[in-house]
C-alpha cells in the first residue's frame, strides 16, 4: 500500500464518494442490485424503528398508552405531551447553556487538535515520539471514574456553576489530536515547501496552507466533539448545581423527578425527542461533511 | 543538494520553538484535566481516603490487597471453561503456526507460554471455605472483559459489513448511511429510555414481534444470562455507525486503480477483498479496534440505566463499581485504586494491540 | 451567565492554583465544629434573621412553571407541586425576611452522589432534604448539626410526634434531623374484585393474617376472577421492602440501628420463603415492573397492588373501580412495614454562621408544623399524633383506612452504608427468582455481603 502514488489532497477533495470498480458492476448486475438496495432499504427502516416508536410515543395519549405502547401507529395522536415538555420556562435557558457549553467544547477541541496535530504531524523536535505516545495514552485514560479529582478541583477554585468548568475539561482530547496528526502527516511536502520558499513561517503555513486543506477533517471531529459534548451527562450534573446552569440532557434528567413520571410514557419519550431533536436536525444538515470529512482525516498513506 | 531540501533542513532548526507554541494549548488542558487527574487517583489510591469529609488516613497497599487479595483458594481443572478453552485454542494456533514457520518461532512461544499461564492461572478460585477480598470487583472484572469480548467483533465485523454495503454512489446509498448513523447523535440517556421500553415484556416491542412468533415475552433486562447480551445489542445499534462511517472513510482511500489491476489479473471479488480492501482498512481497523477496546473497557452509561448491574450483580461492570464505592459508599482511596488498575489494564490491552499490528507491518 | 474572557482566565488561573490545596486533603471540623455550630444557634436574635438567604437542596423535581408564585398548598396535585408551593409559602409567610432557593439539579435516583459531591466539595447547601436512613452516613462524620438548641430556638419537640418519627430524628440518642413524613407500604385494593371473590366484609377487604391464608385467599381470588391476587414492581429494591416488612412482623428488623444483621434467621427463611413459594406459585410475577404492576392494576386486572402512600391520592382520582388503600398484610405475628421519613437535615458549614443556621432551621420547623399540608397533597402520612386525629386529616379520601400504618411503620434502619447493605441485600435475594438460588443460600449470601457493606 505505501508504494502506491498518493492522489494530491485536493483531487480526493473534490473525489465523489464512489468508486469506480462497483458503479462499473453496479450497471452489469442491476437485478443484483435492485435485491441489494431492497434489502438496504428495509434494513435501514428496521434500523430507524426504535427511533420512529419514540416518535410515536410522543404524539400518543397517554392514557391510551397505558392500553397499549405496542405500535407504530400514535395512540390518539396528540402534541399535547410534547407542547407541555416545551412550555417548561427553564428550556430556552438550558438549551442557551447546553448551546455556549458544546460551542466553546467544539471550537476549543478543533483548535487544540489542529495545532497540537500539526505539531506532531508536520514538525521535527526533540521527544517527539515519546510525546506522542503520551498523548495517545491520555486516550486510555478512564474518564467517567476519574472526575472526583476534577470535580475537588473546580470545587475548591470556587468554580462551580460556571461554564468553564463545564467546558474547560473536555477540550483536550487526545483521539482529536491523534485524527489531525494523521491527517497533517499525509498532506504532500511540495504544497507546504512551495510556501517556504516564498518566505512563509509556521504560523502562515498552518492558517493558510494547512487549515482550509483540513476543513472535512475539521468538520468531522468537530461533529465527534459536539455530539460528545452535547450528550455529556455526569460532569454538568456535578458541577452545575443551579437550575440556571443546568444543560438540556442534566436539566431533561431531572424532570424525571418522581415516581408518577414513569406512568405518562409520552411525556417521557416527548422528553426523549426534545433532548435529541437539536442533534438531530444538526446531524440531518451536515450528513455529507460528516461522511465525507472523516474519509481524509483517514487519510494516512 | 536541492533548493527545497536544504530549506527543510534550515528549518528543522527552528522547529522546535515553534512545536512548542502549537503544542501549548493541548498540553497545558491534557496536563491539567487528563494526566493530573490519574496521579491524583494514583496518589489517593494509597490512602483510606474519605470523600464526604476528604480526610485521607493510613497511607499504605490496603486498598491493592482488599481489591486483588482473597484466602482459601483452590485450583480445578474445570473452573471458567468458557474463557479457559478459547484461550488455549488460541495458543494452539500459534503453536502450530510458528511450527509451520509463520513469524517469529521465539515471540511465538513466548505468547503461547504466557497463553498456557493464563490457562492456569484462570484455574484458581476461592474454594468453598475461601472467598476473595471484594467478589464484586472480580464480578465487575470479568463482566467487563465479557462485554469487550461481545461487543468488539461485532462492531467491528458489522461496522465493515454496513461499510462495504452502503459504499456506493448516488442519493439512496447516502440515505442507508444516515438512517445507520443516525442513532449515534442520541444521548445515552435517550437510547436506554427507548431500549428499556423496547425490551419491556408487558409493553415493547420485542415481546410484540417474538409473541408474534408464540415465543413467551422475556424480561430481558432482568435475565442473569441476558442483560449483557440485551445491552451489547443496544450498544451495538446506537454506536455502530460511527464505526461505519470510519470504513467508509477507509474504503474511499484505497486506489480504485488497485482493485481495477485485480481485476485486470482475473482476481475475484473475495480475492479483491481479502488481498486490497482488508490489508487497505488496516490502519482504519486499528483506529477502531483501540477505540472501541478502550471505550468498551469504560462501559457505563448504558449498563447504569438500563439494568443498574442487575439481576444480582450480573451485569455489574468496573465503573459502576469503581463509582458506587467513592460515591455511594464514599470510599474514594478504594474507588482510585480500582480506576488506576483499570486504567493498567486498558494501558496494557492496547499495547498488545499496536504491537500486533506493528508487527504485521514488517 | 457572562462568558467574559476574565472568567475564563480566572478560572485557568485558579484551577491549577487550587490542585495545591486539594492534593493536601486536609479534614474538616468534624464532631467539633458540628457541636459549635449547634451551640451557636443560640444567641441568634429575629432580627438577625432578616433578608437571610437559604439555599436548600431535595429531590422532588422543579416544577416552578406549574405552581409559579402559588401559596396555597391545597391547589398541589404531587409532591413537586407541594415542596415548591410549601417554598413560595415559607417565603411569603415566615416573619423574619428569610428567602428560600432551591439549589441542585439531581432527580432522586442521582440525589445522593450530588449530595455527596456538594458534601466533598465542603459546599452543602444549608438545609437539606434527607431520608433518615441516610441521616448516619452523614452525622457519623460530624457534616450535621445536632439539633437540640434549634429544636428549642424554634419551639418544636419531639413530643407530638410519633415513635417511628422520633426514631427516625435522632441518631444514638441525638436529635440530627427534623421530620417531615413518614412513606411506607400499602394494601392499594380493588374492591370490586375482591367482592367478587367474596373476600370483602362490611365494606372493607379481609386480608390474610398468615402465610397459609395468603395462598388459600390468592387461589379463592383467582378461581372467582381470573386475575391476579398479589402484584407489585419488582425494581426499586421493592422486593427488599416487601421482605423487610415480612422479616418486621416476626419481631426484629432486618438490620438493627446497632447495625446487627437478621437475615439468615428463621425469621429471614419464612419471609423470603414466602416470597419465593409467591413467586413459583404463579401468585406474584416477578417480572413485573412497578410501571407494569401499576398499570395491570389500574387496567382492574390486579386484586391487591403493593405499593407506597405516594400514589394514594391518584389512584383514588383515576381508578374506576371501588379503589380502598389500607395497611400492609399482616401475616406474621405482629403488625409490622417497611417504611422511610423524609426529613430535613441541617449540613455544617465551613464558614459556620448562627444566624444562617437558625434560618435553616426555621426552615425546616416550618415544614414540620405544615406536615399536613405536605401530607393531604402526597398521601404520606404526617408525623405528628395531633394532625393524624385532626378532622381535618381524617376527611380526606382514604386517610383514616390506613392510619395505623403510622404507628407499625418498620423503619428502614438508620446504621452508616445502609444504602449499599440496601443493594446488596436485594441482589442477594432476587437471585431466588431471578437465577433458582436456593432460599438457604442466598439468605447466607445476603447475610455476608449486608455484613461486608456495613463493616467497610
Amino acid at each position: 500500500m505505501s508504494t502506491a502514488p498518493a492522489p494530491t489532497i485536493t483531487e480526493r477533495t473534490t473525489r465523489e464518494d464512489a468508486t469506480p470498480r462497483r458503479s462499473r458492476t453496479a450497471r452489469r448486475f442491476t437485478i443484483g442490485a435492485s435485491m441489494l438496495h431492497l434489502f438496504l432499504g428495509v434494513a435501514a427502516i428496521v434500523w430507524l424503528v426504535p427511533v420512529i416508536w419514540m416518535f410515536v410515543l410522543a404524539t400518543s395519549d397517554n392514557d391510551l398508552l397505558q392500553l397499549d405502547s405496542q405500535t407504530l401507529l400514535p395512540q390518539g395522536f396528540t402534541l399535547q405531551n410534547l407542547i407541555g415538555e416545551l412550555s417548561n420556562s427553564e428550556l430556552p435557558r438550558w438549551f442557551l447553556n447546553s448551546l455556549i457549553v458544546t460551542g466553546v467544547t467544539t471550537i476549543g477541541t478543533v483548535v487544540c487538535s489542529a495545532m497540537a496535530g500539526y505539531a506532531f504531524g508536520r514538525l521535527d523536535f526533540r521527544f517527539k515520539e515519546p510525546l506522542f505516545i503520551v498523548t495517545l495514552a491520555g486516550l486510555m485514560v478512564p474518564r467517567e471514574a476519574m472526575f472526583i479529582p476534577l470535580y475537588l478541583m473546580f470545587s475548591s477554585a470556587g468554580q462551580l456553576n460556571t461554564y468553564p468548568a463545564m467546558f474547560l475539561p473536555r477540550i483536550a482530547l487526545p483521539l482529536g489530536v491523534f485524527i489531525m496528526t494523521q491527517f497533517f502527516r499525509a498532506v504532500p511536502r511540495e504544497l507546504e515547501e512551495a510556501a517556504r520558499i516564498d518566505g512563509a513561517g509556521h504560523r502562515r503555513i498552518f492558517t493558510r496552507i494547512m487549515l482550509p486543506l483540513a476543513r472535512p477533517a475539521i468538520a468531522a471531529l468537530a461533529i465527534f466533539a459536539f455530539v460528545q459534548s452535547w450528550n455529556d451527562y455526569l460532569w454538568p450534573l456535578v458541577v452545575a448545581t443551579q437550575p440556571d446552569y443546568y444543560t438540556l440532557t442534566v436539566g431533561l434528567a431531572q424532570q424525571q423527578a418522581s415516581f408518577e413520571a414513569a406512568r405518562s410514557l409520552g411525556d417521557l419519550m416527548s422528553r426523549g425527542v426534545i433532548g435529541s431533536l437539536p442533534l438531530i436536525v444538526v446531524f440531518l444538515l451536515f450528513q455529507r461533511q460528516l461522511v465525507r470529512g472523516i474519509s481524509l482525516a483517514s487519510g494516512e498513506k | 543538494m536541492s533548493q527545497a531540501s536544504a530549506i527543510r533542513r534550515r528549518s528543522r532548526t527552528g522547529d522546535t520553538r515553534a512545536a512548542l507554541l502549537f503544542l501549548l494549548p493541548f498540553s497545558v488542558l491534557a496536563l491539567v484535566f487528563i494526566l493530573y487527574p490519574v496521579v491524583q487517583a494514583l496518589y489517593m489510591g494509597f490512602f483510606d481516603w474519605d470523600l464526604l469529609t476528604q480526610r485521607a488516613q493510613n497511607f499504605g497497599l490496603q486498598n491493592y490487597v482488599t481489591m486483588l487479595g482473597g484466602h482459601g483458594f483452590v485450583w480445578s481443572a474445570t473452573h471458567m471453561l468458557t474463557w479457559r478453552v478459547p484461550l488455549l485454542v488460541v495458543a494452539a494456533v500459534v503453536a502450530v503456526g510458528a511450527l509451520r514457520g509463520r513469524g517469529r518461532p521465539l515471540r511465538a512461544g513466548v505468547v503461547v507460554l504466557l497463553l498456557l499461564g493464563l490457562v492456569v492461572a484462570l484455574g484458581f478460585h476461592p474454594g468453598p471455605q475461601g472467598s476473595w477480598n471484594d467478589p464484586r470487583f472480580w464480578a465487575a472484572l470479568q463482566h467487563t472483559i465479557e462485554f469487550t469480548v461481545i461487543s468488539t467483533p461485532l462492531l467491528l465485523a458489522l461496522g465493515l459489513a454496513m461499510a462495504l454495503a452502503v459504499n456506493r454512489p448516488g442519493r439512496a446509498a447516502s440515505w442507508y448511511r444516515g438512517a445507520f448513523f443516525l442513532p449515534y447523535v442520541l444521548p445515552v440517556s435517550v437510547v436506554t429510555l427507548i431500549w428499556i421500553y423496547l425490551y419491556n415484556p408487558s409493553r415493547g416491542l420485542f415481546a410484540s414481534v417474538t409473541s408474534a412468533f408464540g415465543v413467551e415475552p422475556i424480561d430481558y433486562l432482568n435475565s442473569s444470562a441476558l442483560a449483557i447480551p440485551a445491552v451489547v445489542l443496544t450498544t451495538v445499534w446506537w454506536t455502530v455507525g460511527f464505526n461505519m462511517v470510519l470504513f467508509v472513510a477507509g474504503l474511499q482511500d484505497i486506489e480504485p486503480s488497485l482493485y481495477e489491476a485485480a481485476s485486470l489479473d482475473g482476481a475475484g471479488r473475495v480475492q479483491s477483498f481479502l488481498n486490497i480492501t482488508l490489508p487497505g482498512l488496516r490502519r482504519v481497523m486499528l483506529l477502531v479496534l483501540v477505540t472501541q477496546v478502550v471505550a468498551s473497557f469504560q462501559v457505563f452509561g448504558q449498563i447504569y440505566l438500563m439494568t443498574r448491574g442487575g439481576p444480582g450483580d450480573s451485569s455489574l461492570v468496573l465503573i459502576q463499581h469503581i463509582y458506587q464505592s467513592g460515591i455511594r459508599d464514599s470510599d474514594l482511596g478504594y474507588a482510585s485504586a480500582m480506576s488506576i488498575v483499570l486504567l493498567v489494564l486498558i494501558l496494557a490491552v492496547s499495547l498488545v494491540q499496536l504491537r500486533f499490528f506493528k508487527e504485521d507491518d514488517a | 451567565m457572562k462568558l467574559s474572557t476574565t472568567r475564563v482566565l480566572t478560572a485557568a488561573v485558579a484551577v491549577p492554583l487550587a490542585l495545591l490545596t486539594t492534593a493536601c486533603g486536609g479534614g474538616g471540623g468534624g464532631q467539633q465544629a458540628a457541636a459549635e455550630g449547634a451551640a451557636s444557634m443560640a444567641d441568634v436574635k429575629d432580627s438577625d434573621l432578616n433578608g437571610l438567604k437559604i439555599s436548600v437542596g431535595d429531590f422532588f423535581g422543579d416544577c416552578i412553571d406549574e405552581v409559579g408564585t402559588e401559596t396555597d398548598v391545597t391547589k398541589a396535585t404531587n409532591e413537586c407541586q407541594a415542596m415548591r408551593i410549601l417554598n413560595n409559602k415559607f417565603n411569603a409567610e415566615n416573619p423574619y425576611g428569610i428567602t428560600v432557593t432551591r439549589e441542585g439539579g439531581a432527580e432522586w435516583k442521582s440525589y445522593y452522589d450530588a449530595v455527596n459531591a456538594a458534601f466533598a466539595a465542603k459546599k452543602p447547601p444549608n438545609v437539606l432534604l434527607m431520608h433518615e436512613s441516610n441521616i448516619p452516613d452523614y452525622s457519623s462524620r460530624g457534616l450535621l448539626l445536632p439539633l437540640e438548641t434549634g429544636y428549642k430556638a424554634t419551639g418544636i419537640g419531639t413530643s407530638d410526634m410519633t415513635e417511628p418519627a422520633q426514631a427516625a430524628a435522632e441518631i444514638d440518642g441525638t436529635l440530627y434531623a427534623v421530620p417531615i413524613d413518614e412513606h411506607a407500604s400499602l394494601s392499594h385494593v380493588n374492591l370490586d374484585l375482591m367482592a367478587k371473590a367474596g373476600l370483602v366484609k362490611d365494606g372493607k377487604p379481609v386480608l390474610p393474617t398468615s402465610p397459609e391464608e395468603l395462598k388459600q385467599q390468592a387461589q379463592k381470588f383467582q378461581q372467582a376472577t381470573g386475575k391476579q391476587y398479589i402484584a407489585w414492581g419488582n425494581d426499586f429494591n421493592i422486593p427488599f421492602r416487601i421482605f423487610s416488612s415480612f422479616v418486621a412482623q416476626q419481631g426484629d428488623p432486618v438490620v438493627t440501628d446497632k447495625g446487627k444483621v437478621n437475615i439468615d434467621t428463621p425469621a429471614g427463611k419464612a419471609a423470603l420463603g414466602l416470597i419465593s413459594d409467591l413467586y413459583s406459585a404463579g401468585i406474584a410475577d416477578p417480572q413485573q415492573t412497578y410501571d407494569a404492576a401499576q398499570q395491570a392494576f389500574l387496567n382492574g386486572d390486579v386484586g391487591i397492588l403493593i405499593n407506597g402512600t405516594w400514589v394514594v391520592n391518584e389512584y383514588n382520582n383515576t381508578a374506576d373501580f371501588t379503589y380502598l388503600a389500607t395497611d400492609f398484610p399482616t401475616v406474621f405475628d405482629q403488625p409490622g412495614v417497611w417504611a422511610n421519613s423524609h426529613t430535613f437535615v441541617i449540613p455544617v458549614q465551613t464558614d459556620a454562621n448562627g444566624p444562617k443556621y437558625r434560618a435553616a432551621m426555621e426552615y425546616a420547623a416550618f415544614m414540620y408544623k405544615n406536615d399536613i399540608s405536605w401530607a393531604l397533597p402526597t398521601g404520606h402520612l404526617p408525623v405528628r399524633p395531633s394532625v393524624l386525629s385532626s378532622a381535618k386529616y381524617l376527611e380526606a379520601p382514604q386517610r383514616e383506612n390506613y392510619i395505623d400504618t403510622a404507628d407499625n411503620a418498620a423503619l428502614v434502619p438508620q446504621v452508616r452504608g445502609w444504602q449499599g447493605a440496601e443493594d446488596a441485600l436485594q441482589h442477594a435475594i432476587e437471585g431466588v427468582w431471578l437465577t433458582g438460588t436456593p432460599v438457604d443460600k442466598a439468605l447466607a449470601q445476603a447475610q455476608k455481603d449486608v455484613e461486608a457493606q456495613l463493616k467497610g
